[in-house]
């Protein structure tokens, strides 16, 4: 809270309402803040961020958005603008943003904020050309304005967040009303379709995408995947059940699963086909992503399994957010690991394929079929002794990164999840971590020899953490990463995790050597900030990096594990009530002080390197506000030196105020 | 002239006035200042004659005062002003931007036209100095460079309402597209030329501005003057 108090406090006067509004949002529930937020003074009352690098035009919208009766924001840097949004999730309803900026593009902004918070994206700009509006479309601006921007067109900005939210409903309807056996043997033409259309319009997908995981996440007890307005009780889909779910579809092969068959395999009471085809038709989608994204993308970090290897360099933002949770890997893999263990050894092994399943569509062709992922099932098994080595890493650094989000306890949760997105994104980790967590706290009871496992599992509490940090790094990486991928991740995340759990407490190996160190993005570290909470969470992060002995080695691991965070970061609205708890408890965490520091070796920026947790905390809010100030004296030093110089002869003039000059004639 | 009269200088536009020996201010404005005998009203008014010389575009009276002090030139001053902006939409130096910006000019933000129009000199310089060295430059070939910070430009000049400087840009990006040389320097000539004059009126504007809301403000007790 001192960071966001501090980041207010710098911020432009005008926008300091705004600040306070996100603090206040901030304490509540994220989803909830939001949609209130939203939905109370509609369209008055819209919460806008507008980076421009423009002082003229920064300030010209300023006002004009002001007057709309909008809180407005500005900064002038789009890195600062991103971390904004990152620190205050909720806070914000919509983003304007220019095309051309000098410290990074518009597009990529737009597809981070995209990726990582799905809200609607406004570009603009001085190019009104036909080419240059196409961009804008294709990179999936919510619309493109063409300065000079009137007041008319900002007034209408808010149909973009209603548009947004509504098409979000819609598709949460929809993907539940997917049932039938026949529609599932078409269920991956469906998807394709889904999907291509999807990709088509890509602002609005992601919407979708996202909005529906969210919304299946939000609404606890709600479920309205039945085509009918019957309202069935929730399907929570747990790692449990995930993991049966996975072992059944493993079973019957991909190609062949179909709900009703899936549905007897699993043989759990009270759950409907219908809820098995919307869960099918969000892995098969997430299996695509997967496939998506394994092209394109270099080497793993483990060696020895081809799809292994890949992840590593698919997540170099994954991994910088994982650096962090260099330390509490084996800790948490070895809670995680004791909790897997107690889990029925059907499921362990089909668990173990989601890996398998992961990393191979990480590796997979751009497009290749969200069949591949049967056949990659194999290779991994074969590997499997070798995961044992590598998933821990990856699953550890999963955990670091999540303690990195001090706020949330849940850390190594967290970590775990990112773990076990690697390649994927992971949308119902949140339900899944939160098993994780409470199974964890008996495990480690058991478990002393792992200090470390202890606060991994403490930290595995808090889901939101790993939600964010996978997004964070997954959005930065997979620009292009479709918002379907997004949530099929869930369900991969909450099984993957706990494969990794298990293998990780197998090997017990403190040493995270992950073949691939990459060296990254250094941004990682700042993308966790951003979605940490108070900014504790990016310091933890940074700092369970370098505390590990084994740092460098599970930075590697972040990055795999981090790029499913775009899809648990939909999940955060399950945790929100853990996220408000633990928010308060993380700077206390004794156990946090553990986690080291900021890993130099991953060569974080150094606002970011921290000593100490304290510090780093301190460092983190410091870095922070340098970061903001940066952008603010830019943004204001203009103005009063423009005043200075032009007003050469007024002041003097100015001297001679009225209330001078009449008081001498009124004496 | 006893007083040494080298610390200001008298209205130029005043030739021919008579000052008065001690002040060294115009006879008539003495005479109407001796009159009231306020020896704080006369330094006041010394003072206001020395310094309003030094700055342009200000309507003086016959006492060579500014007619702001009188009270009487608030009508006058806002007849300036209009009839400057009306020539420069004429002209098509700003369009209807620039009303707009003035419109947003209320009491929570009572000097935003200016503000924002001295942010945007402060810019505009920077980056037609930016463009100016590129061009200059023999080896030049950095043409997407110049093409961003013409964008930029083209930007803020569009905002605040300058119509005739974007659409030198316009032309100036289409030269540099075409990997122009000899057209990018022809356009930011133009540009620089363009821009000066725009500052110059903006200036005046400004200053028609403050002295009408100075006028606007004063108050003078009854006087016979």
């Amino acid at each position: 809270m001192a960071a966001l108090q501090r980041v207010a406090q710098s911020s432009v006067s005008t926008t300091a309402s705004s600040y306070g509004s996100c603090k206040g949002g901030a304490t509540s529930s994220f989803s909830a803040a939001n949609e209130m937020a939203v939905s109370d003074r509609f369209p008055a009352g819209l919460r806008v961020l507008v980076v421009d690098d423009d002082t003229t035009c920064l300030r010209i919208l300023e006002v004009l958005l002001g007057r709309c009766a909008y809180q407005v924001t500005a900064c002038s840097q789009a890195t600062v603008a991103l971390n904004l949004l990152r620190e205050r999730k909720g806070c914000f309803d919509v983003v304007l943003s220019d095309v051309h900026m000098p410290d990074m593009d518009g597009f990529k902004l737009l597809e981070h904020v995209g990726l990582e918070m799905d809200l609607p994206v406004i570009m603009m700009s001085a190019d009104g050309r036909t080419s240059a509006v196409m961009q804008g479309i294709k990179h999936g601006a919510c619309d493109y304005l063409i300065k000079p921007i009137h007041e008319a067109e900002l007034k209408n900005i808010w149909q973009h967040v209603v548009r947004k939210k509504w098409n979000g409903n819609k598709e949460l309807d929809h993907s539940g009303s997917l049932e039938d056996n026949d529609r599932n043997k078409r269920g991956n033409s469906d998807v394709e379709y889904t999907s291509s259309v999807n990709e088509g319009t890509e602002v609005i997908l992601k919407g979708l995408k996202k909005r529906s995981n969210a919304k299946e996440d939000d609404d606890g007890d709600m479920e309205n995947d039945d085509p009918s307005t019957s309202k069935k009780p929730r399907v929570v889909w747990s790692v449990e059940l995930h993991q049966q779910f996975v072992s059944a579809v493993n079973q019957l092969g991909l190609d062949k699963a179909v709900p009703k068959r899936i549905l007897e395999l699993m043989n759990v009471p009270g759950l409907s086909r219908e809820n098995v085809a919307s869960h099918l038709q969000k892995f098969r989608l997430y299996l695509k992503r997967l496939a998506q994204q394994q092209s394109g993308i270099s080497n793993g970090f483990c060696g020895p399994v081809e799809s292994n290897g890949k992840l590593g360099s698919l997540s170099r933002f994954d991994i910088q957010a994982l650096a962090a949770s260099g330390q509490i890997p084996p800790q948490t893999l070895a809670v995680l690991q004791a909790e897997l263990l107690g889990q029925p050894a059907g499921n362990l092994v089909p668990a173990m394929d989601q890996p398998a399943i992961l990393h191979a569509s990480l590796q997979g062709p751009k497009r290749a079929p969200v069949e591949h992922g049967v056949p990659f099932v194999q290779p991994l098994i074969k590997c499997q002794s070798n995961v044992s080595k590598h998933f821990p890493q990856s699953i550890i650094p999963a955990e670091d990164v999540s303690s990195g989000f001090g706020s949330w306890r849940s850390n190594s949760l967290s970590t775990v999840a990112p773990s076990n997105n690697l390649g994927g994104l992971a949308t119902h980790n949140g339900s899944m971590l939160m098993d994780i967590m409470q199974q964890e706290p008996r495990q480690h009871k058991k478990t002393q020899q792992q200090s470390v496992l202890t606060e991994s599992s403490r930290l595995i509490n808090v889901q939101p953490s790993c939600l964010v940090v996978p997004a964070q790094s997954s959005t930065s990486f997979q620009a292009g990463n479709s918002p379907a991928s997004v949530n099929q991740s869930c369900s991969f995340n909450r099984s993957t995790v706990i494969d990794y759990s298990i293998l990780s407490a197998q090997s017990n190996n403190s040493s995270l050597n992950i073949g691939h160190i990459p060296t990254g993005n250094l941004k990682t570290p700042s993308i966790l900030d951003g979605y940490s909470a108070p900014g504790s969470v990016p310091s933890t992060s940074c700092s369970v990096n370098a505390g590990n002995n084994t740092s460098h080695q599970n930075s590697a691991v972040p990055f795999c594990d981090s790029r499913q965070l775009p899809g648990v970061l939909h999940d955060m609205s399950n945790i929100q009530g853990l996220y408000v708890d633990k928010s308060g408890e993380m700077l206390d965490q004794g156990p946090l002080r553990n986690l080291g520091f900021v890993g130099k070796e991953t060569g974080i920026p150094s606002q970011f390197a921290v000593d100490d947790f304290e510090s780093q905390v301190s460092n983190l809010n410091r870095g922070k506000i340098y970061v903001e100030n940066n952008g603010n004296p830019v943004k204001e030093e203009p103005s009063m030196n423009l005043v200075d110089n032009a007003k050469v002869g007024i002041p003097i003039l100015q001297e001679f105020s009225c209330s001078d000059f009449m008081s001498v004639f009124t004496e | 002239m006893s007083t040494p009269s080298q610390s200001f200088v008298t209205p130029s536009c005043r030739v021919g006035v008579r000052l008065h020996r001690r002040t060294n201010l115009p006879q008539q404005t003495a005479r109407g200042l001796t009159g009231y005998g306020d020896s704080r009203e006369v330094e006041l008014r010394l003072v206001v004659c020395r310094l309003v010389p030094l700055i342009p575009h200000i309507r003086l009276a016959k006492t060579g005062l500014p007619v702001w002090m009188l009270g009487l030139g608030a009508d006058r001053l806002r007849a300036d002003m209009n009839r400057l902006l009306a020539m420069l939409f004429h002209q098509g130096v700003l369009d209807e931007q620039f009303l707009q910006l003035q419109q947003l000019q209320d009491e929570s933000s009572p000097n935003f036209v200016s503000e924002v129009v001295n942010i945007y000199f402060h810019e505009s310089e920077k980056l037609l100095k930016n463009l100016r060295e590129l061009l200059m430059d023999r080896e030049f070939s950095d043409y997407k460079k110049m093409g961003t910070h013409l964008n930029q430009f083209m930007g803020s000049s569009s905002s605040i309402g300058a119509k005739r400087i974007r659409n030198v840009c316009v032309a100036f990006r289409a030269a540099s597209e075409h990997n122009n040389r000899a057209g990018c320097l022809r356009a930011l000539e133009v540009l620089e030329h363009e821009y000066c004059y725009l500052k110059n009126k903006l200036h005046e504007l400004f200053q028609i501005e403050q002295q009408r809301v100075l006028a606007a403000g004063v108050r003078y007790p009854m006087q016979n003057n």
